[in-house]
């Protein structure tokens, strides 16, 4: 690990791995605390808006996680390995 | 964290770190994951009905992740991704109705799960052949590195059949290439899938490369963009039996996307048959899942 370059990126990932723990651990007690008993709900009883919600909140959730890392990695200079 | 819709009780941070590795794996080799994440799922507690329906779903999110990646690496054909989903879709649908009526006449999970093993391990066994044959060509005759394929010559034979309408892809370098042919590789791609049970990047993958010609790095892109559609499909319909946990999905797709851009970059740093080599390591794990699965180590369908 001499090349100076190198060692920033590596420093850079970490603090975004960091900073992207810090959000999931919120998402999960806010976000998916939230979800859980209005999904479990209708689940029980609208089988088929749940299927289509379903795929929505995980379309959601990829397009707004993939908008977040590539922020991230924008900001820490990580976009630069591409 | 209690999930009341599987009603089971499961470390978030596990789930989420399972998804990491899946999006890792994903996001470099351009595969759903399914063989991984099932049975880490099983082994913690989830029922078998929402391992595959929740896999399913988290491996929609993942796939949109690292295909958005790779979109912007220039690595994603989505005139080959949509061409090849009109062939998967039906090829799986009738494969999953071969299964349906030989499970009638009898018990045939052995019967599968061998055929399965034997699939996976002739292609991690020939692509590995090939990637080495494939760096030794780049070492010795100076083949160009990004691209070297020690296998032209089905590709060759495959671009001779011109039954038209014959078209171009140009994001592949494909110049003309007959539409049968890709419909033709897909549907075998989904039949094989459907009668597996599997998603079927394993087998996609190396078929895009190998008799189609797509470069590796656009394989590997192309190829989860497809996987978004169709496990997508499958979120729906396996949402509509009543086999997706969403909330568990969730949690694992945070691990995911961090995991997939991860890979999908790691690509950039390596070579077309490198990455084949370390693909071919997959068919075997996976062979091997299905072995102790067979065995009843990790349960069964």
């Amino acid at each position: 690990m001499k090349n100076p370059v190198v060692r920033k990126m590596i420093g850079n990932f970490l603090i975004e791995l960091a900073i992207y723990a810090a959000l999931v651990v919120a998402y999960f007690f806010v976000v998916l605390r939230l979800l859980g008993e209005p999904l479990n709900d209708l689940f029980s009883s609208n089988l088929t808006l749940y299927a289509f919600l379903a795929l929505a909140l995980i379309v959601a959730q990829a397009v707004l996680l993939e908008a977040v890392t590539s922020f991230i990695m924008g900001l820490l200079g990580l976009d630069q390995l591409e | 964290m209690y999930f009341p819709i599987t009603d089971v009780t499961v470390n978030p941070i596990f789930l989420a770190g399972v998804g990491f590795l899946v999006g890792l794996l994903g996001g470099f080799f351009g595969v759903g994951g399914g063989f991984l994440a099932g049975p880490m799922m099983f082994l913690i507690g989830v029922p078998m009905n929402f391992v595959v329906g929740t896999d399913l779903a988290h491996m929609t999110g993942k796939s949109i992740v690292a295909a958005r990646r790779h979109r912007v690496l220039g690595h994603v054909d989505i005139r080959l991704g949509l061409l090849m989903v009109l062939g998967t879709v039906p090829g799986i649908e009738i494969g999953a109705r071969i299964i349906e009526g030989l499970e009638s006449t009898g018990n045939i999970d052995m019967v599968i799960g061998i055929a399965y093993v034997v699939i996976l391990l002739a292609i991690g066994t020939f692509t590995a052949w090939e990637s080495l044959r494939a760096l030794q060509l780049v070492r010795t005759e100076r083949m160009d590195a990004h691209e070297a394929i020690a296998f032209e010559g089905v590709t060759r034979q495959v671009r001779r059949f011109r039954l038209p309408p014959i078209i171009s892809l140009p994001a592949s370098g494909i110049e003309a290439i007959s539409l049968w042919v890709i419909l033709g590789v897909s549907f075998l791609t989904g039949l094989l899938a459907g009668v597996l049970g599997v998603g079927g990047g394993f087998i996609r993958m190396p078929l895009m490369i190998y008799l189609l010609g797509v470069p590796t790095h656009v394989a590997v892109g192309t190829d989860l963009f497809e996987v978004v559609i169709s496990a997508g499909f499958g979120t729906v319909t396996h949402g509509l039996k009543g086999n997706v946990d969403v909330l568990m999905a969730l949690v694992m797709g945070t691990g995911a996307a961090i995991g997939a851009q991860i890979g999908a970059v790691s690509t950039r740093f390596f070579a077309g048959p490198r990455i084949r080599l370390f693909f071919s390591v997959l068919p075997f794990t996976g062979a091997t899942l299905v072995i102790l699965r067979l065995l009843g180590v990790l349960g069964g369908h």
